[in-house]
């Protein structure tokens, strides 16, 4: 496992986080199931690939 | 590296089906006769009118997340239902309160509303009660009347916002910054740790 997969997936888990602490500041209304997921797998992949690219630049910077 | 990776997203998992699977005592039922009237919805193909206010407003005043009606631990609200059938139409016979989280019903609350009549007001006396200690936020509340068959004939949906303690009273909450902060030390380990070995080796 390189940095940039090991950042992706810490990224990953800090989108769905995210999504979390949003709902529970009542920011983010996860009523319904459709859109909840929606959401979730949105902020999941925002955070993986945003971090992975952080860990890619890292390792080959 | 992976056991770490593993395990947080075990805690993310554990935190999102503790959000899920919360269902508590919530919503404590009352009954009794009301006297105010609010605008309210008219349903043609059931011939009916309701009204439902929390508190005295009108439940369309938080028809939004932003618009929430707020509510504290040990707080609890008024949802007045009023409403008025045409002749022949199903009987109501059932008030409730139902609270949503990702299209599961979270908790709900209701009163038979006995004996069935054209017209009439109910009241809920409702609470989030001791699930506000796990969780907290804005949720979705579907206001509903139905009939004896279980029939929905009236259903209004509109949001609160439900506040624990000091802010981060709730556990998943405070979970979340805990899991949050650690992945960011975590993310700045594994930076550093990659910077100090630059040139010695590739990290593995």
């Amino acid at each position: 496992m390189n940095i940039a997969e090991t950042t992706a997936g810490s990224g990953a888990v800090l989108g769905l986080v995210v999504v979390i602490l949003l709902q529970q500041l009542g920011l983010l209304p996860l009523s319904q199931l459709l859109p909840a997921v929606i959401l979730v797998l949105v902020a999941v992949a925002v955070g993986a690939v945003l971090f992975g690219a952080v860990g890619w630049y890292a390792d080959h910077h | 590296m992976q056991r770490h990776g593993s395990l947080a997203v075990g805690l993310a998992i554990a935190l999102a089906a503790g959000s899920v699977l919360g269902t508590g005592t919530v919503g404590a039922g009352s009954w009794g006769r009301g006297e105010t009237a609010y605008p309210g919805a008219m349903d043609p193909s059931t011939g009916f009118s309701a009204n439902i206010s929390w508190n005295g407003v009108g439940i369309g005043q938080a028809s939004s997340a932003a618009t929430a009606f707020v509510i504290g631990p040990g707080q609890s609200a008024n949802v007045q239902f009023n409403f008025t059938q045409v002749l022949g139409a199903p009987r109501v016979t059932n008030a409730s309160l139902v609270l949503l989280y990702l299209g599961l019903t979270l908790s709900s609350a209701s009163i038979p509303t006995m004996p069935p009549t054209p017209a009439g007001g109910w009241q809920i006396s409702w609470t989030f009660g001791s699930l506000i200690y796990l969780t907290e936020g804005v949720y979705q509340l579907d206001a509903q009347l139905s009939d004896a068959n279980g029939s929905v004939l009236f259903q209004e949906p509109f949001y609160v916002d439900a506040r624990a303690p000091y802010v981060v009273g709730s556990a998943i909450l405070a979970m979340a910054i805990v899991l949050g902060l650690a992945e960011i030390l975590w993310i700045r380990t594994v930076l550093r740790y990659r910077k100090s070995r630059r040139g010695r080796y590739r990290f593995r």
